[in-house]
């Protein structure tokens, strides 16, 4: 069941690095960034008392208005994709730090009492106390930080209301995007992806479709990270890394998972890739260890497994299977002599 | 059941058939049958009752590190001595997030299903993903600076509910106090961390309020990787005195790059971590992790042994633990002069390449 909450939610970060990089053929890096950029605006909402679902529609308007500063990057100053992307995520680094007003911001779930204090208030002193003499210091006291309980949308009981709530939004995105996708500018879209050369042709501004494309799918990564906070409890400098990679591997898994079958325009296989990927992955962390795998080597398993993924749908397309048969039987044939 | 009773008896029968060739009595053979399928079901029985009743504890840290490890050997060390032994009577769950907060999430997610008796989150993402998973659970959270900031629990001391731990709350003030003491001159300080740490942050302020006190400049060196980190510090090196790191991640994982540019430009750098400080500092004070992994052990064992958490408080280590270190090589090299009242208080002495432990 857990699994399955934070699957989905995965998943629909996933849904985001599928519109950049499978339908309008965009490699976006900016994910990382706007995924913590959501998350790091869902907490602040909320820390400041807004209601949940506002600080949600908040998250996801800044990823939107993250992408579009990638895509207008890419397009005005004609900076390669990769880089606009890696800019941005760069950029919003050090603007989460401020939104956040620190590196962590947690969803308050106790009222703090009494404001940190250092350690010497706590102990008393450290016994070295007599060395200084003059230069005995008396740190004022600080202002206490406290703030009211928030009520989070997500109890964590796990008796099926959280899973409910992200399955509802999920389906509304799915169902909005699933609409857009069938109007003409959407049309378009999905046609640029496919083949830019010829929509260019058609007079469609290339420039809008790159920025409309990067808006949206970073709206969505935007929604996923305000998710991700508010059902963690917390957003942390470091909650983006290494979501790209997270998000193409649910894609490749969903596209495994389904083939070619594209329900709503194959909007639904990356979330179910995400379910499965976050599956697979606490499995690997729950019985690795049984065959000699550290926790270390996840990230190498992972980028691995991509690569894989990719190499064998290369190899099996066309005169790719010929390639493979000749291959094996090539290394078998070395292996005989060798013996 | 049945089908494995039958089974035994099939297995005996055989043996029987094949022995009755030896020409032995049969119902000795027979007698020896019974015994045996006695043990066995005795043997699945205990193995059932063991496993039921072993309990599990679930440990789990943001990333695999020299000090958060020592968290961990210092937590399963202290079970271990008072008859928690792994695979004996308890079992040890140890997962590391690798740094990813979202794995951090789902292992928390992941130890609550399987209902551990007591769940360790070590360093303050972890502690967070575990509390914000369970009302219920007890969890002992350790290597966390701030835990009030942190929002784990409402204050240091007791608190009602499933939270309580240890803090590596480090005395900011003295290390600073410390600097000044041994060097003198030092008008501007580098604090070296990084902005993106909970624990760094929290010492940074400390540090800025005892350098008003102490009529210190404080300059932020940040950077959010060792490579940043190092590049700051090349850039402002030429502007600070003195430099002070605290339990920052990221600078203990460059500190080689940190001493070297600092011994070149002859500035003494006053460390929060002992480990930190013998990678070329001129004085370290602070905690070994492996203490405070110790410290952490005892509440664990506590609540092992039926301790409401709620009875259990959340503390700092005692001053009495604190390690003073101090390298006279490398003040020699900058051309301090050490007062003899810090020598003599001093647990660990580097002289003339040798470390001595007092």
């Amino acid at each position: 069941m857990a699994i399955l909450e934070q699957g989905l939610i995965i998943g629909l970060m996933a849904l985001g690095v599928y519109i950049s990089f499978r339908i309008v053929d965009l490699p976006d890096l900016t994910t990382d960034g706007s995924f913590a950029l959501g998350a790091a605006v869902a907490v602040r909402a909320i820390v400041s008392g807004l209601p949940a679902w506002i600080a949600i529609a908040l998250a996801s308007i800044c990823g939107a208005v993250a992408g579009s500063i990638t895509g207008t990057i890419h397009r005005r100053f004609k900076v390669n994709v990769l880089l606009a992307g890696i800019l941005v995520m760069t950029m919003l680094y050090s603007i989460n730090l401020r939104v956040m007003g620190g590196p962590n911001l947690p969803v308050p779930r106790v009222v703090a009492e009494k404001s940190t204090q250092s350690f010497e208030e706590m102990s008393g002193g450290t016994g070295l106390d007599d060395l200084f003499g003059s230069l005995n210091i008396n740190t004022s006291q600080r202002s206490l930080r406290t703030g009211p309980i928030i009520k989070n949308i997500f109890n964590n009981n796990l008796d099926g209301s959280d899973l409910l709530l992200i399955s509802l939004v999920i389906a509304a995105v799915v169902l909005i995007l699933s609409v857009f996708l069938r109007s003409d500018p959407g049309m378009v879209l999905r046609a640029f992806g496919s083949n830019p050369s010829g929509i260019v042709a058609f007079g469609v501004s290339q420039n809008v479709i790159a920025v409309t494309g990067l808006t949206i799918a970073n709206s969505i990564v935007g929604l996923s990270g305000g998710l991700f906070a508010l059902y963690s409890g917390f957003s942390d400098a470091t909650i983006g890394q290494g979501m790209v990679v997270t998000g193409l591997a649910s894609v490749i898994m969903g596209e495994i998972l389904l083939g070619r079958i594209k329900l709503f325009y194959g909007l639904l296989s990356p979330i179910l890739g995400g379910v499965i990927y976050q599956a697979l992955l606490s499995l690997a962390m729950r019985y690795g260890y049984r065959i000699g795998f550290l926790a270390s080597d996840m990230k190498l398993l992972t980028a691995v497994f991509i690569i894989a993924v990719i190499g064998l749908r290369q190899l099996s397309t066309s005169n790719g299977k010929r390639k493979v048969k000749l291959e094996v039987k090539r290394l078998w044939s070395n292996s005989k002599v060798s013996q | 059941m049945d089908s494995s009773v039958v089974c035994l008896r099939k297995n005996t029968r055989r043996r029987i058939e094949r022995e009755d060739v030896e020409r032995r009595p049969l119902s000795l053979l027979y007698q020896e049958g019974c015994r045996m399928k006695r043990v066995l079901v005795c043997v699945v029985l205990l193995l059932g009752v063991l496993g039921l009743s072993m309990q599990t504890v679930a440990i789990t840290a943001i990333v695999e590190h020299p000090a958060l490890d020592a968290v961990r050997q210092g937590v399963i060390d202290v079970l271990a001595e008072n008859g928690f032994k792994d695979g004996d009577n308890i079992k040890i769950d140890y997962q590391s997030a690798q740094g990813s907060v979202s794995t951090a999430v789902a292992i928390a997610k992941q130890f609550v299903s399987l209902n551990p008796a007591v769940m360790i989150g070590i360093a303050t993402p972890s502690a967070q993903a575990l509390v914000n998973a369970t009302k219920t659970i007890p969890i002992v959270f350790s290597a966390v600076t701030d835990p009030v900031s942190a929002n784990l629990v409402p204050s240091f001391g007791k608190n009602p509910g499933n939270v309580v731990g240890i803090s590596d709350m480090t005395p900011v003030k003295t290390q600073l106090q410390l600097l000044k003491l041994a060097i003198p001159e030092a008008q501007t300080l580098g604090v070296i961390y990084n902005s993106g740490e909970a624990n760094s942050v929290t010492i940074r302020e400390f540090a800025k309020e005892a350098c008003d006190a102490l009529g210190m400049k404080l300059i932020d060196i940040t950077g959010s990787t060792t490579v940043e980190m190092v590049a700051s510090l090349n850039a402002q090196i030429r502007d600070v005195d003195a430099i002070y790191i605290g339990t920052d991640n990221t600078a203990a994982s460059s500190i080689e790059s940190i001493s070297r540019v600092a011994l070149r430009e002859k500035v003494a750098i006053v460390a929060a971590d002992i480990d930190i400080a013998r990678s070329g500092g001129l004085i370290g004070f602070g905690f070994n992790y492996y203490q405070i992994g110790r410290a952490t052990g005892e509440i664990v064992l506590q609540v092992l042994n039926g301790v409401s958490t709620s009875e259990l408080e959340t503390k700092i280590l005692g001053a009495n633990s604190l390690i003073l270190y101090v390298n006279t090589d490398i003040a020699a090299e900058l051309g301090i002069e050490i007062p003899k009242a810090i020598l003599d208080r001093a647990d660990i002495i580097v002289e003339n390449g040798v470390e001595k432990t007092r």
